[in-house]
């Protein structure tokens, strides 16, 4: 048999917590956002500012991140109460993984003695490009 | 208590500290499983056995380099940068299970366990190198301990886990299930569809194969009848006529254009008052033999030769005898033995007779009476009788061999929608078989399992089984299509579709009769076009606020054990297997079988993760406050 999409009635069936996801979602990408525009707003401040901003940016990022697992959290329980599935296997979902990873990555970053500063800052404005280039193909893929 | 690690060599090595070779040597970790995993599958190794041999391997692999470079293993896992570039490999994983890709998704896959376990021994390595623990860690501990409950629960369901699916035909019992190794038998029960009492309504539906529409458009499509519908991928299709009460009169039209598949015309009985003109389908099961009047042979249809005929076609007693009565979706069974009522709801079904070779001959006052003219079971009858409230009790005739006639027989004795069955299961009682065979043109005789004669076919010229009995093939037809003609009895609906699918851009186009499908035949896609394009004719699935249809378990003796809607959001349980609708079926008619042993595992990991973050974001701060620490 070959393969077609799954048929609305499925595919509009995540409920309550597919809702959910899709609101964390956007709630831990705007906290990406906040956070990826602090840092580059750090990058032009002055030092003493500037470090008050990159921890505000960081700040940002930790709860994005924490928005995003709630969130990658949510679209497995919608998906397994749907269709047995943990992993929903649709763009959304893809991309929250996608973008949880690359913050993954950054805050790990960050962790790095020889990265603090500058380049950390800068591999979360990389980050928050790929987050966004990741989001706008998945979209033509779905 | 383990001894604590050698303190790390000063100055750090230089791998250690470099993510591009870091990155080079997970590639060489991820393409080694890579290996393994087509070697496993290229040995035979089913899915438990895999795991067996992954966790042999990686515990050997752990325990050799512990033993070669244990304080350079423990640098490297502990190290920051270590965790940066399996992050980006994460990363990269995550990226290949979002494309559309055939295999198991990444997490599943051992190369995907393989790079999990290197991560949880990471986590697990840096926790040990956090000592003491204090209160403030506990975040750090939770985030770190949770991969290794993450891959528990994926390597537990590797182990124990069901993940299967099936197709549904309303009324009809399925017990095997396709997963991604061998089939699945359910532990004792079988599925069966049950769809809510709605007058039929029948929708045809269009689906462009995946890979065969140039603008990317795939997709299955409803096709309204009236003017043709335009699809995807240029191509149409409409609805010529809708018999919406067929009968399928057993003759078959040659049409090129059909995909129907290859019939052969043969007359038997020539010379005989009333010879009979028959078609064999080469892959139609039943359809593809028919018995001479008489019973003295057997003619047989099959696309090719297969020696295997040789064990089948040949005496073979029934291994059991049984009674199969169907009605409103559910199938009972009871033995076929003389003497042993059948307690029904509101009637008792007995065999009061059984008739081995059956046969009608005018009795002494001119009415016809059933005999049996032998004691072989050539023609196996049973004639019983139906007890049903104060009235005489009805008498039914049922044919081991022609289930058709029997349930035309008893119709007028049955209520509406139910159907009874003798069935001898296992059992072959011709002796001499008469083989055609299309792809080599030959005709094979065979007796007792052993091949006789063989002669090339030729069309029109009797082949002799013996004198005075013979088989002629008439003709070859190798597009074939049913003739219907409207059902003047009564009886449910049996609606039958003629459609035409065309290509506009060259002049192409295709018809063909298309049936919602029965218990004997489920209906399949019927491809047209050269297979790049799909039409199916199916109920109307369940819509919003419709009732969707109930998914029954039903035991071997058809008794149902547990019942519930196949709906999504609305899993039904039993036996610690949880049963949804499958998304990847299209006209939802699919069921997916699911046992996720890892589940509470991974839900856990999941949970020490995001309790854990918040930990150490937002109270450890607090608690280091607290502490007198910056």
């Amino acid at each position: 048999m070959n393969a077609v999409p799954a048929p609305a009635a499925l595919l509009g069936a995540a409920g309550f917590a597919g809702f959910s996801q899709a609101l964390l979602g956007a709630a831990g990408f705007a906290g990406f956002t906040l956070g990826a525009w602090l840092g580059a707003w750090s990058l032009w401040a002055a030092p003493d500012r500037a470090a008050r901003l990159e921890r505000a940016a960081l700040q940002a990022i930790r709860a994005g991140f924490l928005l995003l697992g709630l969130a990658l959290t949510a679209g497995a329980a919608a998906s397994w109460r749907a269709a047995g599935r943990l992993w929903p296997g649709d763009p959304r979902s893809a991309w929250i993984l996608i973008a949880w990873l690359v913050w993954f990555t950054v805050l790990h970053v960050h962790r790095v003695k020889a990265f603090k500063g500058r380049t950390a800052t800068i591999a979360g404005l990389a980050g928050w490009v790929f987050s966004l280039l990741a989001f706008l193909a998945l979209g033509r893929l779905g | 208590m383990p001894e604590p690690p050698a303190p790390p060599p000063s100055p750090g090595t230089p791998f250690q500290e470099s993510i591009p070779r870091q990155a080079l040597g997970l590639a060489a970790w991820i393409g080694l499983w890579l290996l393994l995993e087509a070697r496993f599958r290229h040995l035979g190794l089913n899915d438990r056995q895999q795991l067996a041999a992954f966790l042999a391997i990686l515990a050997t692999a752990g325990a050799l380099a512990a033993l070669a470079a244990r304080a350079w293993l423990f640098r490297l896992l502990t190290s920051v940068r270590f965790a940066v570039t399996q992050g980006l490999f994460l990363l990269g994983s995550a990226l290949l299970g979002a494309l559309p890709r055939p295999g198991p998704a990444p997490f599943r896959s051992l190369w995907g366990c393989a790079l999990l376990a290197l991560l949880a021994v990471s986590m697990l390595a840096v926790s040990w190198k956090r000592r003491p623990y204090t209160l403030a860690r506990l975040g750090f501990l939770l985030v770190h301990g949770a991969p290794s409950l993450v891959l528990l629960g994926v390597l537990w369901g590797r182990f124990d886990g069901v993940r299967a699916s099936a197709r549904l035909t309303p009324g009809v019992t399925v017990e095997r299930l396709a997963g991604g190794g061998p089939e699945v038998l359910l532990p004792g029960f079988g599925l069966r569809l049950e769809a809510p009492a709605r007058p039929p309504d029948p929708r045809l539906y269009a689906f462009i194969p995946a890979g065969a529409d140039p603008a990317g458009a795939a997709g299955v499509r409803e096709v309204p009848p009236g003017a043709p519908t335009a699809l995807p991928g240029g191509f149409q299709a409409e609805q010529l006529e809708l018999i919406p009460d067929a009968v399928e009169t057993g003759q078959v039209m040659e049409n090129p254009s059909a995909l129907g598949e290859p019939a052969l015309r043969v007359v038997l009985g020539l010379g005989l008052p009333s010879p009979l003109v028959g078609h064999l389908f080469a892959r139609g099961g039943e359809r593809s033999r028919q018995d001479a009047p008489g019973g003295r042979f057997a003619v047989v249809f099959r696309e090719a030769w297969d020696p295997a005929l040789l064990a089948s076609l040949r005496p073979a007693p029934a291994r059991a005898e049984t009674l199969e009565l169907t009605a409103q979706g559910r199938t009972l069974r009871h033995s076929a033995q003389p003497g042993e009522p059948w307690q029904l709801p509101g009637c008792t079904l007995q065999v009061t007779r059984a008739y081995p070779d059956f046969a009608v001959r005018p009795g002494p006052g001119g009415e016809p009476e059933a005999f049996s003219r032998s004691d072989s079971p050539r023609e196996p009858w049973l004639e019983l009788e139906l007890a049903a409230g104060a009235g005489p009790p009805r008498k039914l005739l049922l044919s081991a061999r022609q289930p058709a006639l029997t349930d035309r027989l008893n119709a007028p004795h049955l209520p509406a929608g139910t159907r009874l069955r003798y069935l001898r299961e296992g059992e072959e009682g011709q002796r001499r078989f008469v083989v055609f065979t299309r792809a080599d043109r030959q005709v094979r005789l065979l007796e007792d399992g052993r091949l006789v004669r063989t002669e090339p076919l030729v069309l029109r010229r009797p082949f002799i089984v013996e004198p005075g009995l013979s088989v002629t093939a008439d003709a070859i037809l190798e597009h074939t299509e049913p003739v219907f003609a409207a059902n003047p009895g009564p009886g449910p609906g049996h609606p039958v579709l003629r459609v035409r699918a065309g290509d506009p851009r060259n002049g192409s186009a295709e018809a063909c009769w298309l049936e919602p499908g029965t218990r004997e035949r489920p209906a399949a896609p019927r491809m047209l076009l050269g297979g790049r394009l799909g039409l199916v004719y199916r109920d109307r699935p369940a819509g919003p606020g419709e009732r969707p249809p109930d998914l029954v378990l039903v035991d071997s003796q058809g008794r149902e054990l547990a019942r519930g809607p196949l709906a999504a959001g609305q899993p039904l349980e039993y036996a610690g297997l949880t049963f949804h609708p499958d998304p990847d079926a299209p006209w939802g008619e699919g069921v997916r079988v699911v046992r996720e042993p890892g589940l509470g595992l991974m839900a856990a990991g999941f949970a020490c993760l995001l309790a854990g973050c918040a930990w150490m974001f937002y109270l450890k701060p607090v608690l280091k406050r607290r502490e007198g620490r910056p």
